[in-house]
């Protein structure tokens, strides 16, 4: 077992943390869902390396060789204070460019093979951030039909497979603190993606809606700078 | 979230438990692999998260396999290093290997599973393949009967019995179940040494099977006719040797058997004929078209001409033939029975192998057994001293199958030698055949005369079917302890059950509901027979929660699901027909709606592949069990599609056991294919597709759930499941299923004649109950009056409605034709004091206040009437009251065949222009191919206007439904008169209709002076609607008369 290095060189930001779960879903015609968690995650780190030396980027390259690429799943990864293992590269190939003499750009993404269910008890509404808001801006809200719909060469005819429409928002925001996308980082790993239902605060009507979830598995952590982050996850209201 | 419980109740959970499929590898070495998608503990084994994707094939209604369980499954393992491939494949070989398939919930977060699980699928592991990621394994099920050919056993030189070979074998010979029982060799191997299955190394001579003994090629003789020397070549049998020994599952039927041998002498020609496996009982024998008389029991020399005699009866120890020709050479036939055939050379000559054919009969499982007697001459136990044997003495010869057999068990009861009261086994009934060796051990000593009581199964002509599955099922492989045994007791009292049937002259019989009769010589797949069985039954085989496999019948939802079902979501009963006819609530193996299916479609079906005319054959017992062909037509359907399609059910039905059982199959078969739609007619048979989740996990081919959809208007459709396919770890389930009656099983349906327009009028063929409707004004025109909402409350012969006739009776309000001159104070008076009756003539209806009467001929001023007619009713009237001269105007409609059950009849109204009357009543009945309904009234005099004004001006959506009966309200502004007067009826509930169509209509409902009933309005909740917010129906009575609402 290999320890990637977090030195020497160090990587940059923005560092994109991604968290990916697999949940089973099936929706009944009026939209009534059933859920299931197929798995219990798996994590990894887009990792930004702007400005290298020869020797440093040598240095990823000659970890990169004795993980033989993406076969080695056994590395570990020091990551703000946790250590995470069973890591490997996600990918066979690793690209660094020169970008002035002697300067060298790459990425490199580091996946989990597979990671522990979360402990913990999973609160019943979205957290709200630290200055009292629900979102920031830029902010999206939407409707959502189901409608059956043929259109003919001379007519169209349809059917509302929902009489009632589905709210979906988009949360979270790209200016946040360390601790509001820590929550909101926090609700996603035990909700399990979209697995588990929570309630969410409407930001314009301020009225509750009790059924919702994460509108996707999959979740972007953007560590942009010092307790300046990004994290927008998109909410789906359920019937 | 709620802690894990067990599959029925985590199935359920809107946020649900992981659903996963634990392989279980059992390599023939007995190394085990497990592998899952998920890496875990389960029940006590480590599970490998290897498994990358399953692929568990559809299961079937009546599928090839015979037996209604998942047929295959692939499991593909992640193995990009080959580390499984050499470790398993290369150390162990899957092929062989059993692969066993558990269906549990898990529940990552706490790592614990479902207290319980289910396993579907057991199978056994082809050969695997292997690329540069994957390693596929493939397993077929272990109970694939299409696998199995019967009847198994060749006829041929060799015994076709298995010798035990070792000690533990012969151990267990003796034991009925085990398979060295016909031969049965149980000594120790030095005694009797493994034999090369022959007949000269066989150790049980009298069980040896094999046929061997042939006649010479020529023989010479005197005619014993003639006197003449003659000579004679013997036919050449040894085409015997491409056949099988037919194998008799059950029942009695007719079987062409081939001769073993066959000889001539002076003047006769005699034969050994093969009938079958194991005891049957031989009933008729026809040899070259000539019927043969039974002679002795056992083939003996000399006795009649034209007849036929066992040679064995099917005995586990068999006895050469000791007939003339024979003369005790030739081959035992352990275990077979035979018969010899003997008739004069004239009728078989002997060059030429005869054609035989035998009737016969075997028992089968579930057939009635009764106790009976026979007497007993003499029981002695040892000889000289000795233990054994122990005899029994008859005093008569043992007649066949009546008597007690080989292996029989008997109680002796009355012996003056006590030791022998008690029970034993026949082990051998000995030449001839008047005395028996018993099994078992015995004092030494002997006593008299006393009697033998034995059990003698009840041999009808046919086999209540489960018993002939089960026979053939055995004859695969399958044990006893591999069925369900209340399963297979339940199919067993359906189909043994008595029914009542109405044969051609209108005499009644009994039968049991299902039998069978099946006897096998061509060789065919144990598959294909069982499917035929189940098809002519509506049997599906199917598996038990332990895997256990059973029969059910396919039936009406009480009968087949009489209470609450394992694994559904609901245990609301809904009210079901039992097969006679009587009333019994049933429940749902699930009820599917909008919340928990989706993609639900209707699956059609070319017209060329819907026979109209479904044909198969029987043997009818009532022919003599002459194989019988039977047709049967859906004239409705042949006169849809304008020709007639001749074909069969899904798969032939087999051995069909009466005739009134193949018109139930046959109409089964066509109700299926044609009837399966809410209107009942041939239009087609709703199959229905759709998907869920695992929540459907506990579904087995047959069930019967209900559907619910709106964009179908599917309100708890019944539907039998035919089709499954889970996909990877059951997550997500295809399913199949077409629309169920209960009706379709009625035991009734056995008499009835053929379908509707046959020579034989139906009997419930007649006129049809009046049409309901309701009356209102053009919302275009207030002049004019129309006839909507029409329905029927019984849909019963309505197919043929081609016209309707409606009357309508109006007065003209400024036309009064006279006046009371003596009010009417009595309810029941029969006649009216008028001021001029000049005007009035007998037969007219006149209108007083809110009543019209009937005029006889006035006498005078005096005219008598007869009360309340055209549904009004009778009341009083002041002096002076007006009195108007009704009128009426017909107006008919015509409509097109099934028009009432056709979506047109909704969209339908009758409108008749009326301007400046005021409408009294409108009466409406309709044609049929049969005649004329009744006439149903409607009655607007009980309206505020006492009649229904018609003037450009009044333009308000008047409906006035009939009185006294609940009513759907369509669309539209509405005012609403009720009628509510009938006590018996109660309050009269008003439906309102569907919100979201009804959007901003408004509907005013009034409660009439003169009701004595409540009026309730009622919301839509089919359609979850609320009347401002509430559920509970708005009461309308004396205390609040009105009520209005707008939709929203």
């Amino acid at each position: 077992m290999s320890t990637y290095p977090t030195s020497n060189p160090a990587w940059a930001v923005p560092v994109v943390r991604s968290l990916k779960f697999s949940t089973g879903i099936g929706q009944g015609v009026n939209g009534t869902e059933q859920r299931w968690m197929l798995s219990t995650g798996v994590e990894s780190w887009l990792l930004p390396y702007p400005h290298l030396t020869l020797a440093q980027r040598d240095t990823i390259l000659a970890m990169f060789e004795s993980s033989k690429g993406g076969y080695d799943q056994t590395i570990s990864l020091v990551f703000l204070g946790t250590t995470y293992t069973g890591i490997y590269f996600d990918g066979d190939s690793l690209d660094f460019t020169e970008t002035e003499p002697n300067v060298f750009a790459g990425t490199v993404k580091l996946t989990t093979v597979a990671r522990a269910a979360d402990a913990g008890s999973f609160p019943a509404d979205f957290p709200t951030l630290a200055t009292g808001a629900r979102t920031q801006r830029p902010y999206k809200y939407s409707r959502v039909f189901n409608t059956g719909a043929v259109r003919t060469e001379g007519s169209r005819y349809a059917y509302a497979n929902r009489t009632a429409s589905l709210r979906t928002w988009s949360a979270g925001g790209s200016v946040l603190t360390d601790a509001d996308a820590g929550a909101i980082w926090s609700m996603f790993k035990l909700a399990c993606g979209q697995w588990r239902a929570f309630g969410f605060t409407d930001p314009d009507s301020s009225t509750r809606y009790a059924n919702c979830r994460f509108g996707s598995d999959s979740l972007d952590w953007h560590i942009l700078g010092a307790n300046q982050n990004s994290i927008q996850p998109a909410i789906q209201q359920l019937v | 979230m709620m802690a894990i419980t067990n599959i029925n109740e985590g199935k359920e959970l809107a946020v649900a438990f992981r659903p996963v499929v634990f392989v279980d590898f059992v390599f023939p070495d007995g190394t085990a692999y497990y592998v899952a998608s998920i890496g875990a503990t389960f029940n006590g084994h480590l599970y490998d998260a290897r498994i990358d994707d399953q692929q568990i094939e559809r299961l079937a209604s009546l599928s090839e396999q015979g037996i209604d369980r998942v047929p295959s499954a692939t499991i593909v393992l992640a193995d990009p290093s080959a580390s499984v491939f050499n470790s398993y494949d290369r150390g162990h070989g899957f092929k062989g290997a059993s692969m066993t398939l558990r269906f549990a919930l898990y529940d990552p977060p706490s790592g614990n599973f479902t207290t319980d699980n289910f396993v579907p699928f057991v199978g056994t592991c082809d050969e695997p393949s292997s690329d540069d990621k994957n390693l596929t394994v493939p397993a077929q099920s272990k109970l694939n009967l299409s696998q199995y050919m019967l009847p198994q056993a060749p006829i041929q030189v060799r015994c076709i019995w298995i010798n035990p070979t070792t000690t533990a074998q012969r151990a267990v010979a003796d034991s009925a179940a085990s398979l060295y029982y016909p031969c049965g060799e149980t000594r120790d191997l030095a005694a009797a040494p493994p034999c090369a299955y022959t007949k000269q190394t066989c150790t049980r001579p009298r069980r040896y099977s094999g046929s061997t003994w042939a006649p010479g090629q020529t023989d010479a003789g005197v005619n014993y006719i003639s006197g003449k020397n003659e000579s004679w070549r013997n036919a050449d049998t040894s085409g015997k040797y491409k056949e099988y020994w037919p194998v008799w599952l059950g029942g009695k039927a007719w079987v062409s058997v081939v001769p073993l041998n066959q000889f001539g002498d002076g003047n006769y020609t005699r034969g050994e004929a093969a009938v079958g496996i194991g005891e049957v009982d031989v009933a008729r024998v026809i040899v070259n078209g000539v019927e043969l008389s039974q002679n002795t029991l056992y083939a003996t020399p000399g006795a009649k001409d034209y007849c036929w005699s066992y040679v064995n009866l099917g005995y586990r120890d068999g006895t050469p033939n000791p007939d003339a020709g024979y003369n005790g050479k030739g081959d035992p036939y352990g275990g077979l029975t035979v018969i010899e055939y003997r008739a004069p050379k004239t009728v078989i000559p002997p060059e030429t192998p005869a054609t035989v054919m035998v009737l016969g009969e075997r028992a089968v499982g579930g057939h009635l057994v009764t106790q009976s007697s026979i007497a007993v001459a003499s029981v002695q136990a040892g000889i000289s001293g000795n233990p054994g044997p122990i005899i029994i003495r008859f005093g008569r010869v043992l007649a066949g199958t009546a008597d007690p057999g080989d292996q029989s068990a008997i109680t002796i009861a009355g012996c003056s030698f006590a030791a022998a009261n008690g029970s034993w086994i026949m082990e051998l009934l000995e030449l001839p055949y008047d005395h028996a060796t018993l099994r078992g051990s015995m004092a030494y000593g002997s006593g008299g005369a006393c009697t033998a009581y034995f059990n003698q199964s009840n041999q009808s002509g046919g086999g209540p079917t489960p018993g002939l599955i089960q026979e053939t099922m055995r004859l695969c492989g399958i044990s006893a302890a591999e069925l369900s045994a209340p399963m297979m007791a339940v199919a067993n009292a359906i189909c043994n059950a008595n029914i009542t049937g109405t044969d051609g002259g209108g005499n009644t019989y009994t039968e049991p509901r299902f039998t069978s009769a099946v006897a096998v010589r061509q060789r065919r797949s144990a598959g294909e027979i069982v499917r035929g069985l189940r098809q002519s039954v509506g049997g599906i085989l199917t598996v038990d929660n332990a895997g256990l496999i059973g029969m059910r019948i396919e039936g009406p939802l009480a009968e087949q699901q009489g209470a609450p079902v394992d694994g559904s979501n609901t245990a609301t009963p809904i009210t079901s027909t039992l097969r006679d006819g009587s009333t019994a609530n049933g429940y749902p193996a699930y009820r599917f709606d909008e919340s928990n299916a989706w993609g639900l479609k209707r699956a059609g079906q070319p017209v060329a592949q819907m026979p109209n005319r479904v044909t198969f054959s029987f043997q009818d017992p009532v022919q003599q069990y002459a194989i019988s062909t039977f047709s049967l037509v859906d004239s409705d359907d042949v006169a849809r599609v304008g020709r007639e399609i001749s074909g069969g059910l899904q798969v032939n039905p087999e051995g069909i056991g009466s005739y009134n059982h193949a018109l139930r199959c046959g109409r089964l078969g066509l109700n299926k294919i044609h009837r399966g739609n809410p209107a009942g007619d041939t239009r087609g048979t709703d199959w229905w597709e759709w998907k869920s989740s695992f929540r459907a996990c506990r579904l087995r081919i047959g069930d019967i759930v209900t559907l619910n959809n709106t964009r179908y208007n599917l309100i708890e459709q019944m539907v039998r499941i035919t089709e499954i396919k889970p996909s990877k770890n059951f997550e997500i389930m295809d399913l199949k299923g077409h629309h169920h009656e209960d009706s379709w099983y009625l035991d009734s349906h056995g008499n009835a004649a053929d379908p509707a327009f046959s020579a034989t009028p139906h009997p419930n063929l007649g006129a049809t109950v009046p049409p309901t409707y309701a009356i209102g004004v053009s919302a275009l025109d207030g002049t004019v009056a129309q006839v909507l909402n029409l329905s029927f409350s019984d849909p019963a012969n309505t197919y043929s409605i081609t016209a309707g006739t409606f009357t309508f009776h109006f007065v003209i309000e400024t036309d009064i034709a006279t006046t009371l001159a003596a009010a009417i104070t009595d309810l029941a008076a029969g006649s009216i004091t008028v001021v001029n009756a000049s005007a009035i003539h007998a037969g007219d209806y006149l209108q007083i206040g809110g009543e019209v009467v009937l005029c006889g001929t006035p006498a005078g001023t005096v005219v008598p009437i007869t009360r309340a007619q055209l549904a009004t009713t009778a009341a009083t009237a002041l002096l002076g009251a007006s009195i108007w001269a009704v009128q009426q105007t017909v107006s008919t409609a015509s409509f097109p065949l099934d028009f009432v059950n056709s979506a047109a009849i909704l969209d339908w109204t009758l409108s008749q222009a009326l301007p400046g009357t005021k409408l009294l009543a409108v009466g409406g009945s309709v044609t049929n191919a049969f005649g004329e309904s009744q006439v149903r009234f409607v009655c607007l005099t009980n309206t505020p206007n006492q009649g229904l004004p018609l003037s450009a001006t009044s333009g308000v959506n008047t409906l006035v439904p009939p009185a006294n009966i609940d009513y759907h309200l369509p669309n539209g502004d509405l005012v609403v008169l009720v009628t509510a007067t009938s006590a018996v009826h109660g309050p009269v509930l008003i439906y309102l209709p569907q919100e979201a169509p009804d959007r901003s209509a408004t509907v005013t409902v009034k409660w009439l002076d003169g009701n004595t009933q409540d009026v309730q309005v009622v919301r839509n909740a089919i359609f979850g609607d609320t009347i401002d917010g509430l559920t509970a129906p708005i009461v309308l009575s004396a205390a609040q008369k009105v009520w209005t609402g707008v939709a929203q």
